[in-house]
This record gives C-alpha cells, sequence and structure tokens, in this order.
C-alpha cells in the first residue's frame, strides 16, 4: 500500500485547467521529486496532496482518504512545506518550530529543540524568524514540519533559496529522512538534484502526467527533451557533495 | 576582535522585542496607581466635602470601572481582529459592530422619546440598544459569511456594514433634532462618555466583556498559527473558517460590552495592541490580557482628561481618545516604517 495516493487531482483557476487528471503514488522510505517546466502545475499537485486547495479527484494517505479525516489528524499525518513562509510577525524561530506541535495539542521544549536539532537549525532558534535569510527559513520550515512527526512530508523547492552548501546538505537530510521511513514529496527545480537524491519522480507537463516511476528511467533523454527542451549528457563532470552527509 | 564577536554583533537587533511580557506587566500596573488616583481626585467637587464626598467617591468608582471595562474590551477585540486579518492596523470597528451598536444605542434613545418602550428601565435602554444592534449586526455578518468564507469577504462585509449603519446612525441623529433634548442625547452618546455609567450598565457589560475576554484568550494559540497565513496555519492542523467565525463572535461580544457602557470611544482597539507589541511580544496569550489592561488604563486616563479639560461641561470621551490616539498612531507608523527600512 502507498503511503500517499492521488487519483485523478484536477484543479482549475477560472478558464485555465491547472491540473487534469493527475495520479501519484509515494512510497515510504523513498523521495519521490515532481519535475516538470515552470507552471506545469508542480507546486498546485503539492498543495492538492495537502488538501490545502480544492481539487477533484481522491488523495489518500496510508489508505484513508484525506479529505474525510479530521484538520488536526491530516495535520499529524501529512507535513507541509511552503517555499516561502507568510509569516511577518516577530516570532522566534523556535516559536516557528512549535506551532508544528499544534496538531498533538501541546508543545514541549524536548520536541522543539529534537526538530531542531533533526533539522540542524539548532543555531537558529533564538533568533527571529523574519531576520533570518531565506534559505535559513526554509530549514526553521523544515524542522517545523519534522516537529508535526507526519510520516508524510510535501516540501516544495525546499532548496531554492540554498547555496550549494545548504541545498547538498538539505539533500542529505531529506535522505536521512527516508532512510528512517518517512515518505518524501518534493518539487524540484534542478534535474540534477533529482536524479542524485531521488527514487521516484512524477514529470508534468501543461498539468499532465508525461512520466512516472523510478528517477533514472522518469528522467531519460527522450522525456527531458520532450518536456523541457534540453539534452541530457551523461559523464564525470564537475560534480560537488556536502562535506558533512550526517549519520 | 574577539572570537565569538563577530557572531555576536550578527545576531544583536535578532533580540525578539518584547520578550518582556512580565515586566510590561508591572509597568503597567505601576501605571495604575497615579492613573486610578487620579480618576478618583479630578472631577467636580472634592472627595472631602462631607455631605457628599461618599457620592462623589461610588460615583468615580463606577465611572472607573465603566472606563476600564470599555477600554479593556475594545484592545482585547483589537487584539484579535489584528491577530484574524495579520494587520497590526486592523481595529475592532472592522467587522461593523461598533457602527451597529451605536445604531442601537441611538435607535433606542428615540424610539424611547417617539413611542415610549416602558419594559425597559430607563437607564438600561441605551445598553440593551447597543446590544441588539451589536448582535443584529453581527447575525448579519456571520448570515452573510455563510455565502462565502475568505477573509476578504469577512473584511469587505464589514466595511459595508459599518458604512450602512453609520449612514443609518446619521439618519436617526436627524431625526432627533426636532426635540432640543433628545439631539443632545444622541449626539452625547455617539461622541462616546462613561459619566452616565451606574452599576445596571456595569452589571449587564462586565459579563459580556468577561465571556469574549476568555473565549478570545481560548483562541491564543491558534490565532499565534494565523499569523503564518492561513494556508500554512491550516497544514498545521488550524479549521481557519471556523476560527474566522468565532474571532468574529467573541470580537462582537467585547465591542458590544464596550459600547453599551462607553458608546462610541475610537482609537482604542487600534492603537493599544499595536502599541504594546514592541513590548509585550506577539504571542496571544501575552498579548491580550497585557493589552486589556493597558486599553483599560487609557480610557481611564482620556476620561481623566475630558474631566481635567477646561470646557463647558465635559470634553466627550471619544474626543479626547481621537485626540491621544491618532497622533499616537501616527507616531507608531512611523516607527514601524523605520524599523521596515532599516
Amino acid at each position: 500500500m502507498s503511503a500517499l495516493a492521488a487519483r485523478g487531482i484536477a484543479v482549475r483557476r477560472g478558464p485555465r485547467q491547472v491540473l487534469a487528471g493527475v495520479d501519484l503514488e509515494a512510497r515510504s522510505g523513498r523521495v519521490t521529486a515532481i519535475l516538470g517546466p515552470n507552471g506545469a502545475g508542480k507546486s498546485t499537485l503539492l498543495l492538492a496532496l495537502a488538501g490545502l486547495l480544492r481539487a477533484s479527484g481522491r488523495v489518500e494517505v496510508a489508505g484513508d482518504v484525506l479529505a474525510e479525516l479530521p484538520l488536526r489528524e491530516r495535520a499529524r499525518r501529512i507535513a507541509y512545506v511552503p517555499q516561502r513562509s507568510q509569516l511577518r510577525s516577530a516570532l522566534l524561530a523556535r516559536e516557528v518550530v512549535a506551532q508544528g506541535r499544534y496538531a498533538h495539542g501541546s508543545s514541549t521544549e524536548a520536541a522543539v529543540e529534537a526538530a531542531l536539532a533533526e533539522a540542524r537549525a539548532e543555531a537558529l532558534g533564538a533568533r527571529l524568524f523574519t531576520r533570518l535569510s531565506v534559505g535559513e527559513q526554509q530549514r526553521v520550515l523544515l524542522a517545523r514540519a519534522l516537529a508535526t512527526r507526519a510520516p508524510v512530508l510535501l516540501l516544495d523547492e525546499p532548496t531554492a533559496s540554498q547555496d550549494i552548501g545548504q541545498a547538498l546538505a538539505t539533500f542529505a537530510l531529506l535522505r536521512r529522512l527516508a532512510a528512517a521511513g518517512k515518505t518524501l514529496v518534493v518539487v524540484v527545480h534542478a534535474l540534477d538534484h533529482a536524479l542524485r537524491f531521488a527514487d521516484d519522480a512524477v514529470l508534468l507537463a501543461g498539468g499532465r502526467v508525461v512520466g512516472a516511476g523510478p528517477a533514472a528511467e522518469v528522467l531519460a533523454e527522450e522525456p527531458l527533451r520532450r518536456v523541457f527542451g534540453v539534452r541530457l549528457l551523461r559523464g564525470e563532470g564537475p560534480r560537488f557533495e556536502a562535506e558533512e552527509q550526517g549519520p | 576582535m574577539r572570537p565569538g564577536e563577530e557572531t555576536r554583533d550578527q545576531t544583536r537587533g535578532d533580540v525578539a522585542p518584547g520578550r518582556r511580557p512580565w515586566l510590561t506587566g508591572g509597568v503597567l500596573l505601576l501605571a495604575a496607581v497615579p492613573i486610578v488616583a487620579a480618576a478618583l481626585v479630578v472631577g467636580t467637587g472634592t472627595l472631602d466635602d462631607v455631605r457628599f464626598g461618599d457620592t462623589f467617591l461610588a460615583l468615580r468608582l463606577q465611572r472607573l470601572a465603566a472606563a476600564f471595562l470599555a477600554g479593556a474590551a475594545l484592545a482585547s477585540g483589537g487584539v484579535v481582529v489584528q491577530g484574524l486579518f495579520r494587520n497590526p492596523l486592523a481595529s475592532p470597528s472592522i467587522l461593523g459592530t461598533n457602527a451597529g451598536a451605536a445604531l442601537g444605542g441611538q435607535s433606542a434613545l428615540l424610539a424611547a422619546e417617539l413611542v415610549g418602550i416602558e419594559r425597559v428601565a430607563p437607564e438600561l435602554l441605551v445598553p440593551f440598544g447597543c446590544l441588539v444592534g451589536a448582535f443584529g449586526s453581527l447575525a448579519v455578518l456571520l448570515t452573510l459569511l455563510r455565502i462565502t468564507d475568505d477573509l476578504l469577504a469577512l473584511l469587505l462585509t464589514g466595511f459595508a456594514l459599518s458604512a450602512l449603519f453609520l449612514s443609518l446612525s446619521a439618519f436617526v441623529t436627524s431625526l432627533a433634532q426636532e426635540t432640543f433634548e433628545l439631539g443632545r442625547a444622541v449626539v452625547s452618546f455617539s461622541l462616546g462618555g462613561v459619566a452616565g455609567a451606574g452599576r445596571p450598565q456595569l452589571a449587564l457589560a462586565l459579563p459580556l466583556v468577561l465571556v469574549g475576554f476568555v473565549a478570545a484568550a481560548g483562541w491564543g494559540r491558534t490565532l499565534d498559527l494565523l499569523l503564518s497565513g492561513e494556508e500554512e496555519a491550516r497544514s498545521l492542523g488550524v479549521d481557519v473558517p471556523r476560527v474566522r467565525l468565532w474571532a468574529a463572535v467573541w470580537t462582537s461580544v467585547l465591542v458590544a460590552g464596550a459600547v453599551s457602557v462607553g458608546g462610541n470611544v475610537s482609537f482604542v482597539g487600534l492603537v493599544v495592541p499595536h502599541a504594546l507589541r514592541p513590548f509585550a511580544g506577539v504571542a496571544h496569550r501575552q498579548l491580550l490580557p497585557l493589552a486589556a489592561i493597558a486599553g483599560g488604563l487609557f480610557v481611564v486616563l482620556a476620561d481623566v482628561v475630558a474631566r481635567a479639560l477646561p470646557a463647558q461641561g465635559e470634553v466627550p470621551l471619544g474626543v479626547v481618545t481621537g485626540l491621544i490616539g491618532a497622533p499616537l498612531f501616527l507616531g507608531l507608523l512611523a516607527r514601524m516604517r523605520r524599523e521596515l527600512t532599516a
């Protein structure tokens, strides 16, 4: 059974069909990347999977229909990490992480510290969230998602504003989370990141799935040429690796 | 530069402003002493008067309680709507309940004069009118929100209701000019004041303000999450439409209580929470009680000023809160702008 399964997800905004009958399956212990050109509907699909916008179709989490679950139960099962937070108030990063405990009814200092440590964001806890760089904010948002203890994590371009070192560290963290049994669905912009870190991939174009399956198969030469108009060059070019890959 | 100095410099200024709620509470309680003393002493007649000293004291205590209650309710309502709309410049009047309550109070005065209302004690006529107006306004708001429940709809509906009730209030005021006394009473009510608030009015308003305050405090943690926007709050388990509905209900209850004892007192719900945030922080469970105390003291002080200013009779309370509140608000706006561009 898939940890997260979506069938026939369709979203219309005015005259535009943003998503047209998208199916997706994500399994536990694996990183599933959602890719596609700008405007393909990647972020919209992620919002629909999180149950955060009106969409037709059906999303199931661990076999239960998401729309039928109470909101707090949904939050305990699926954590959503936006690309940027809308928070503009003077909250400490630690308080932002504590928001992740809302669905559990209480927030303990230990749970917050553990989530900050897991996201390698301990040093940011006592700082004002709004004064952090966007990349640092993304780490705090990831820590908030971890604080929910949800088994499924949906992340919208979690490395979009991070430098290469931060980005590689973030992907290394996502790999560790997958190895610990979490289900990760990540909107990824960079094809090379998807090829290196994702187990599975869903390729979107014009609101439709044009490829789904193991990342190495989906991100092959022909689909990439069709969707992005690029040629895939395989070989040993320059390659970077995070110094600290973690346990 | 010593090791670690750069790190400290980088994080300087990151310390959250207003992480001193206890200190802020202590300062407010210290400020309460002279304000309460002034509220008991300032006014026509002295407490040393052998014949009327006790009466003066009793009347000023009631007046002090009414002013505090109105201010606490309006400031608490301000905290809730500013959290709900994620906008520190929102005021409880944004929901239209203030204007509805004021219309109810004025209409009660007019109806008593024109058709006579005998079932309600005369001193409770205006407070009852305010409650009917406030809850009538809330009922219209909630009915319209059943059609569409987004935040913009709430804002625009409140704005439209406010405009409607203010127009009707102007109509009632024009009708009241038929007789001098009635016209004076209606205008006086619309300018705000606690001079006429006695025990019956306090007994009517106190439960409303208490219930509104306790309920609003209960939503504090949820309102904190709304600071991150509705989408994020929902993803964290917040039932946003339900919070929005109850926040509107409890704000309206607070406003109804405030207007029923103090009439139309302006700027309190807007300025007080905004002014307190740099000292009390943004967390609602801390901000709400501090705003209630500060709002209460602000209106008590304004009432003292209203009594002390040289004028024929008293300067209306709403005029004083506006005269203090508007420049204060502009100062806060300028500071906020400086901080944003720093």
